[in-house]
């Protein structure tokens, strides 16, 4: 089978996307998205992103929701493994290339690190406005308004944006843009990261980016905090850590536990709690 | 013993995939030329969905779905990404059809006579047994059945509107448009589309929201012959042929861009035998391109380039709708802390009085 | 005879190319093909749905054949390549709409060396600020500056020396002269 699935003209025109993605920092490019032995939603364009840019000197992570273990990630790892050959891990600190689905490591990545982000819609706008045609225009004249408008209603109504995840982001000073599903608890982290970014969408057939050390702000009234996930004073059951993002998980019994979220981190914890 | 978080996804996948398969290890037993016989139909939906002629994969596709025909189509989509393009084909121009079958709802009599063909349009549809009467057909060749379509006559008479060509036609599957959509696109959308979702939005059309009163000019169903410019010879070469449908649907008048009033048409058209999707698709057409009159704009959807070019295809549709059976639990969480907050505040000011001192 | 694994080639040049861009000022290292760096890029960014300009003295036949691609002006260009750094060529350049931005031109600029005017960057890719070198002048650097003024539209501009070192400048770079 032909390396990393894809013929060279259909990773060409993907590169191509991703080159324009970058020098665009936040900008929905279109891409023409082949279809994938793996469904539509299920991950095809983060899938599509990594098999174009992946070569034989990367290692590989998976995530989905933070866990290597996830069956989406299992299956994913597994396809891109099976065309490729290439090294798999679970340690993020040893991946070069991390796709991930919903969540953005716990561990700060490094310079030299390529983080895939699956995507299942990829215009913020969406949300205030489905017509494609006019979103695309908005962005053009850099108009926000109706994101501005949604945030002013839901905090005099609710006293803040009643957005949870995919909290809408504005990158490099001009484009809003969507994160993905990220809790607001990782949105902080799409600042200013040493890593790049990728984005790939691939039923909606859009890619975009950020490079490293850029500036990406969450879309907020500058008297108003940014509030993230509060985990108040519940920490995690196996590895301890007060500092990550909790999963609540409910036994036979009926009784809920809380873990990390991110498998890998909570590992390192204990590694290190051994150590000492 | 601390509860571990969900680890063994591994194992999950491959007993999960194991049960799975005693469904479809059953339709093993059945000969992909047998399927092709006994399941044309089905064959021809999922040649027409999937977007890829062969019969032998859709029979392959259909087996390994276990009959779940849009999982069968979304086989054939991934195969035909995996295909190397080798060129693309002559035009085909559905008036050279080798006709098996053609009637014109719009003529009471057309030349050539109105086709039946093999159809079940008059079956009547009762699970006993009725043995059809039996009759003495000739032998039936269609070689030289091939007739213009039943609005030739208007469209020589300069009396239908044509809508602009482009030079070129557009290829969805290497670049998909942005608004104002190429009419290429919009009819390579449909043409691949999931059949139901065409029906539905057609049905919308038909029901009254959409002015366009359709009757059908001419549907017909044959074969066309494909032809290539062979890369080596350079000599044009005939590849093959396949079965397809085509309809025409004529709707009301309405001006073209000379200002001339003219009488409006729809296309429809698709691979193997699949009239009521090439119906839908012909009256979708109609519906786009023919603003309303009688019921206005608003609330249309088979007239909405948006709804039509987003939201017909069965695989993006069917992948989509079913990725909701991934973990979601990231995001779950987050709603949930969202929920509780907003409460949480709503439930305090609502404890305030006017001075805004609690109660 | 020696078999060019062609794919493999371009996946390794591709990762180079993506993290000059994603990282503008760094240097990072491409391979040859036919004894051509120059080749070898156009090779991997080149296919049948993109257009180039080129009217130097190395021989695109070979490209032309293999990837497919097309031909065009230096004003309606996908990729521009150039012998040398050419301010002509990058006053042509296409740089978008801004409806659609990333219908806009890529320069890949030969050039014998790094060693020049003595500048710093900074913008999305870079940490605070870089110091590089290139074969410039000022009146180039303020030539950069202002075709990208208007973002998103404008232009990224490869430099690529003769041992096959590429340095990237993108659209959202600033460049000062030290």
């Amino acid at each position: 089978m032909r390396y990393a699935f894809l013929d060279e003209e259909a990773k060409k025109e993907i590169r191509r996307s991703i080159l324009k993605a970058i020098a665009i920092p936040g900008y929905i490019v279109s891409f023409a998205s082949r279809e994938m032995p793996v469904a539509r939603g299920w991950g095809t364009g983060g899938l599509q992103v990594t098999l174009s840019i992946i070569n034989e000197k990367d290692t590989l992570k998976v995530i989905d929701q933070g866990c290597d273990g996830s069956v989406n990630a299992v299956n994913i790892r597994n396809f891109i493994s099976s065309v490729t050959n290439v090294k798999t891990t679970v340690d993020t600190k040893k991946a070069t290339l991390i796709q991930t689905r919903h969540r953005i490591p716990q561990i700060d990545l490094e310079e030299g690190q390529i983080l895939v982000y699956q995507v299942p819609m990829p215009d913020i706008l969406e949300t205030v406005e489905p017509n494609t045609a006019k979103a695309k225009i908005m962005h053009a004249n850099a108009d926000y308004s109706k994101l501005w408008v949604l945030l002013y209603e839901d905090t005099s109504m609710y006293g803040d944006s009643r957005i949870s995840n995919r909290y809408p982001v504005i990158v490099h000073n001009r484009y809003a843009m969507d994160p993905s599903p990220i809790p607001k608890y990782d949105t902080p982290k799409l600042n200013n990261n040493k890593a790049l970014q990728l984005f790939g969408a691939g039923r909606e057939k859009k890619i975009y980016a950020i490079p490293p050390y850029t500036k990406v702000e969450p879309l907020k009234f500058e008297d108003r905090e940014f509030k993230v996930e509060n985990f108040e004073d519940k920490s995690c059951q196996r590895c301890n850590s007060k500092n990550s993002f909790l999963d609540e998980v409910y036994d036979d019994n009926g009784i809920v536990h809380y873990y990390c979220n991110d498998t890998d981190y909570c590992d390192s914890q204990i590694k290190k709690a051994d150590k000492k | 013993m601390a509860y571990y978080a969900i680890k063994g996804g591994e194992e999950a996948i491959k007993n999960s995939l194991n049960f799975y398969n005693d469904f479809t290890k059953n339709s093993e037993k059945i000969e992909d030329d047998d399927l092709i016989e006994a399941f044309t139909f089905s064959i021809d939906k999922v040649m027409s969905e999937g977007s890829l002629y062969s019969k032998k994969l859709a029979s392959q596709a259909i087996k390994r779905s276990a009959g779940d025909l849009l999982n069968a189509s979304f086989f054939l989509r991934a195969h035909r990404s995996s295909c190397q393009r080798i060129g693309i084909c002559k035009e085909l121009d559905v008036n050279d059809m080798r006709l098996s079958r053609r009637i014109s709802s719009a003529f009471k009599d057309i030349e050539g006579g109105q086709l039946l063909g093999a159809s079940n349009d008059y079956e009547v549809k009762l699970l006993v047994d009725i043995k059809n009467e039996k009759v003495d057909i000739k032998n039936y060749s269609n070689k030289n059945n091939v007739i213009k379509s039943a609005l030739t006559p208007l469209r020589e008479d300069n009396l239908i509107k044509i809508l602009p060509k482009e030079d070129e036609p557009w290829d969805i599957t290497r670049v998909f448009p942005t608004a104002p959509y190429p009419r290429s696109s919009v009819l390579q959308v449909m043409s691949r589309g999931e059949s139901g979702t065409l029906l539905g939005f057609a049905y919308t059309s038909m029901r009254g929201y959409g002015d366009v009163h359709p009757t059908i000019g001419d549907l017909r169903i044959g074969e066309l012959d494909i032809k290539f410019i062979h890369p080596f010879t350079k000599k044009e070469v005939k590849i093959g042929s396949i079965e397809a449908s085509a309809v025409e649907s004529a709707g009301t008048f309405n001006k073209d861009e000379n200002g001339d009033t003219k009488l409006t048409t729809g296309f429809g058209f698709c691979f193997g035998k699949n009239e009521t999707k090439a119906i839908s698709m012909s009256i979708i057409d109609l519906t786009l391109y023919n603003n309303s009159y009688t019921v206005g704009t608003e609330q249309i959807v088979a007239s909405d380039f948006e709804m039509v070019m987003h939201h017909v295809d069965g695989i993006e549709s069917f992948g989509f709708a079913n990725h909701y059976k991934l973990p979601h639990y990231v995001t779950f969480q987050t709603d949930y802390q969202i929920f509780k907050s907003a409460k949480k505040y709503v439930d305090e000011q609502n404890r305030k009085d006017v001075d805004g001192d609690i109660k | 005879m020696k078999t060019i694994d062609i794919e493999k080639l371009n996946r390794d040049n591709f990762k180079s190319i993506m993290n000059s861009l994603s990282m503008p000022g760094n240097i990072y290292k491409i391979k040859s093909i036919y004894d051509s760096y120059f080749l070898a890029m156009a090779n991997t960014l080149l296919y049948s749905e993109v257009s180039f300009f080129y009217d130097g003295n190395e021989d695109f036949d070979l490209i032309k054949a293999i990837t497919n691609v097309k031909e065009e002006s230096v004003e309606n260009s996908d990729y521009i390549f150039s012998d040398e750094i050419n301010e002509y060529f990058l006053s042509k350049a296409k740089i978008g709409t801004s409806k659609d931005p990333e219908f806009s031109s890529t320069l890949i600029f030969k050039c014998k060396d790094f060693s020049g005017l003595n500048l710093k960057l900074s913008g999305p890719g870079i940490n605070e600020y870089k110091e590089i070198s290139l074969p410039i002048d000022k009146a180039f650097v303020d030539f950069f500056n202002e075709k990208n003024s208007s973002y998103p539209m404008g232009n990224e501009i490869f430099f690529l020396n003769k041992k096959g070192e590429i340095l990237a400048l993108s659209r959202t770079t600033k460049v000062e002269v030290l």
